[in-house]
């Protein structure tokens, strides 16, 4: 257990206050015990004894959108491969919260989005695909979506949360959209387990391990898997330790390669807003800049690539009312409002519902293709 | 009492601004700085308190007064002079949630922030522009803007842009009774030179929170510098390294942000875990670094003639990308607590760095006494650097004493932390001999060094600190037990 390791004891030796900065809690509550600093001096304090591990400390645990940013500020990550491992702080923030559920600690709201997916296979806690006309054979025009299970295709388009999500079933849909006008023989799953992204980063282990367990047992079966979201793209290549996973601003980003989607050029300006799951924490950076810098043209965020800031989403807070002074999504809807940007171009659904929440022109990567492709 | 003085602050200052949970205080407890673990407790501060405003700030000092609650200040809690340390108790005001930039005039060069502005934000507005904040700390990326005035504190770039007291030009100040007072600047706080009465922008210069709570400065800003250029070299001996630091000084380079020296124990140092940004051969003992910033034809000039002067002391250059790495490294290489060693075993350790200030002359028999020294109490050596210390980089260096202390061991033996204090007296003490200062840079605050003021000083000088600070804090709220000034309330040093 984390408590009982070197890790909170190098945190706590240093103290050096370097992952303050663009910390998404510290930017939201102007709170530096909220920053990782906080969390494991308060994780070294409870081994020590000098403080209890109680409720309240687990619901300050919430807090934390386990981004990653902290890991590429904290001066004992940063010099080196070595280094960076020991305080690989995200993993760590989980252990702690795994720590608390074990011992029946479950912070309120965490509980609440447990329960959503141990009932619903949601966090959302919504009880049916909102694009469940895809499987039903209906007369929607995408009806005619394979079932990768029974027709046996050679890729499996992996869905996800999004798709109990009124906003970001239509771009699931575009996504859709685009790999049947480019040929791709894939196919969906009817029934869906959740990846269990959410409830290992809630530290929920066990439900965590049976959504692994239902859910590996059908990815093995497929050449490719592409998922929808970094969260899940993150968690079955990582925490699952599968190799056919592809992200679909990679996929795109080969169909373009290869000639099988020709986009035409858009006259607009777009800023791409780097997913923390898909580029801090995977490194893929490059690809959907590709992608979206052939229809637009592309803006930075001051903050980009390994520094980017997290619009606030991860974590289940997408989902969650925590008290904050501040939205750390304002921060950056403030920042494309200064460069005069038309649209905020994300790869992660979450950060498409945390940017559109402050009234941004929002598009998924899928929603760029989809516009610059000529049908 | 202090329940009451709790439920005053949440009337006056709203609730969600009075934290009294253990997760809010504990963190609180310590800065960056070697803390005595073993005395955490004793540390925590009753409460926390989050003003918005300068009108809550006041409102803060009031009531301390009121309850006579000790009130310590924190911003960024990365000083290295216990500074943010709750010797007791007492309530400490985190001021990060004063956020605002308040104007950057471009035409003027200047810039106003509150007090929970951090070097970095600050910076990252002004790039927009074109335009920095040259203050840079070894601690960059996690220092204040108003809270280096307190600290007094000390920059990289000093030899170019000076340090923090040449860079602030005025500050807004909530006085120990409540009264908020302007300093310095002219009645616009824009202006840099004045001759006005007392310079009391000196006064608040390194006053660790005894004499108020900054809440609001004016500073000066640049055009961004066209080229930075640092440049390594190793030396074989530290002899030669000494006489190139000396051609350093005699070269009337203006463009230089400064120069330094790693010594012997610090190039071993290095050397440990193979991840400093220079490949350190064995017959490379010491490493002499400079660093120019300005136009590009004036630092290739003085690139130029600082070039000469290596090479003739025998010096060899690591080459430019590595000098860029190292350079760029400088923030971090520092403080790491990964390196420590104990019996040869890999051992997490506080970076603990006492800053005495000495004279060039002093530098090569004062290495010698305190690495005797650091071996006597057997902590773990990381090392000697030296850098320029003022603009015109001469004469004189901060010197830095590195020392890999495991915190954790004051829980098992409290005898290891008065070993330290005890250590850090003998090697201060040692400065002082040598006619130095005991901090060019963190402040004087600390058990083992706050007790050698009064020689620096001399006895009638810091009979007249006593006396400052007993005229401006009546009731001694304002960070009471820094600098012995307690004794201005009843100890026997003053009559």
């Amino acid at each position: 257990m984390l408590l009982h390791t070197d890790h909170p004891r190098i945190c706590m030796e240093c103290r050096c206050h370097y992952c303050r900065e663009g910390c998404t809690q510290y930017i939201e509550t102007r709170d530096s015990a909220y920053t990782a600093y906080g969390m494991y001096v308060l994780a070294f304090a409870c081994r020590i004894g000098l403080i209890e591990p109680t409720k309240e400390l687990a619901e300050y645990y919430q807090y934390c959108t386990t981004c990653g940013l902290c890991k590429y500020r904290c001066t004992v990550s940063l010099l080196g491969t070595f280094y960076r491992k020991i305080l690989d702080i995200p993993r760590h923030v989980s252990e702690i919260r795994a720590y608390f559920i074990e011992r029946g600690l479950a912070p309120t709201q965490a509980a609440r989005l447990l329960e959503n997916l141990r009932k619903y296979n949601n966090p959302q806690g919504v009880s049916r695909p909102l694009i469940s006309d895809i499987n039903s054979g209906s007369n929607s025009p995408n009806s005619k979506v394979k079932d990768a299970l029974q027709e046996k295709t050679e890729i499996l388009f992996y869905m996800g949360d999004s798709a109990y999500d009124q906003r970001n079933s239509k771009a699931l849909e575009s996504a859709i959209n685009i790999l049947k006008n480019a040929g791709v023989n894939f196919g969906i799953l009817k029934n869906e387990p959740n990846s269990g992204d959410l409830a290992l980063r809630l530290g929920e282990l066990g439900l965590f391990e049976m959504f692994k367990e239902k859910n590996l047992e059908i990815l093995e079966r497929f050449d490719r898997v592409i998922t929808f979201s970094p969260h899940d793209f993150h968690t079955f290549k990582n925490d699952y330790g599968l190799d056919n996973i592809i992200h679909i601003s990679v996929f795109l980003k080969e169909l373009i390669d290869d000639g099988k989607i020709k986009l035409r050029r858009i006259n607009e300006r777009a800023i791409y807003k780097d997913p923390c799951y898909l580029g801090r924490h995977n490194g893929i950076f490059d690809e959907p800049r590709d992608v979206v810098s052939s229809v637009m043209e592309l803006e930075e965020f001051y903050a980009n690539r390994y520094m980017a800031i997290c619009c606030g989403g991860g974590s289940g807070h997408a989902w969650m009312d925590l008290e904050k002074r501040d939205r750390v999504s304002k921060l950056l809807a403030k920042e494309v409002g200064e460069k005069g940007v038309d649209t905020v171009i994300t790869a992660c659904p979450i950060c498409t519902t945390m940017l559109e929440g402050e009234n941004l022109k929002t598009l998924n990567i899928v929603e760029v293709v989809e516009k610059g492709m000529e049908v | 009492m202090i329940n009451d003085a709790i439920d005053e602050l949440k009337n006056e200052i709203g609730e969600d601004n009075v934290l009294t949970s253990m997760f809010e205080r504990v963190p609180r407890a310590m800065a960056h700085c070697i803390f005595p673990m073993h005395k955490w407790r004793d540390h925590i501060p009753d409460a926390v308190v989050t003003p918005e405003s300068t009108e809550d700030v006041v409102k803060i000092v009031k009531i301390a007064n009121k309850y006579k609650i000790p009130l310590v200040p924190r911003s960024g809690g990365s000083g290295l002079a216990d500074g943010a340390l709750p010797l007791k108790r007492g309530i400490v005001v985190d001021l990060l949630k004063m956020n605002r930039i308040i104007e950057i005039d471009l035409d003027n060069y200047t810039a106003t922030v509150e007090a929970g502005i951090s070097l970095d934000e600050l910076g990252r507005e002004l790039i927009k522009y074109g335009y920095v904040y040259p203050d840079y700390p070894a601690s960059r990326h996690a220092a204040f803007v108003c809270a280096r005035i307190a600290t007094n504190g000390w920059s990289y770039l000093s030899g170019y842009y000076g340090h923090t007291e040449d860079l602030i030009l005025s500050f807004e100040v909530v006085l120990p009774t409540g009264e908020v007072a302007h300093i310095g600047g002219g009645t616009g706080g824009k202006i840099r030179k004045s001759s006005s009465g007392y310079n009391l922008k000196s006064l608040f210069l390194g006053s660790q929170g005894t004499l108020g709570i900054i809440t609001k400065a004016t500073v000066e800003i640049f055009p961004a510098p066209e080229v930075e250029y640092p440049a390594y070299w190793g030396f074989r001996r530290f002899e030669d390294a000494y006489k190139a630091l000396g051609m350093l000084q005699k070269s009337g380079v203006s463009c230089a942000g400064g120069w330094g020296l790693f010594d012997e124990k610090r190039v071993e140092f290095y050397r440990r875990d193979l991840d400093f940004y220079i490949d350190l051969s064995e017959d490379i003992k010491v490493v002499v670094f400079w660093w120019l910033y300005g136009n590009e034809d004036e630092v290739e000039v003085a690139r130029k003639r600082l070039f000469k002067i290596c090479e003739e002391a025998n010096g060899t250059f690591f080459g430019e990308e590595v000098s860029q790495k190292a350079w760029a490294a400088r923030h971090e290489t520092s403080v790491p607590p990964v390196h420590g060693r104990k019996d040869g075993n890999v051992v997490p350790m506080v970076w603990v760095m006492e800053d005495p200030a000495v004279n060039y002359t002093e530098i090569p028999e004062l290495r010698l006494k305190w690495h005797n020294i650091i071996e006597k109490y057997g902590f773990d050596d990381w090392g000697l650097i030296f850098v320029s210390n003022r603009r015109s980089k001469r004469g004189e260096y901060l010197a830095g004493i590195m020392i890999g202390v495991d915190e954790t061991e004051f829980l098992e033996n409290e005898s290891r932390w008065e070993d330290y204090v005890s250590c850090r007296r003998d090697l201060l003490n040692a400065a002082l001999d040598a006619g130095g200062s005991l901090s060019a840079g963190h402040g004087a605050v600390e058990k083992g060094k706050v007790e050698l003021i009064r020689r620096e000083f001399g006895d009638e000088t810091f009979k007249l600190m006593l006396r400052i600070k007993k005229l401006l804090d009546p009731n001694n709220i304002m960070n009471p037990g820094k600098y012995l000034l307690d004794l201005a309330y009843g100890g026997d040093l003053i009559e």
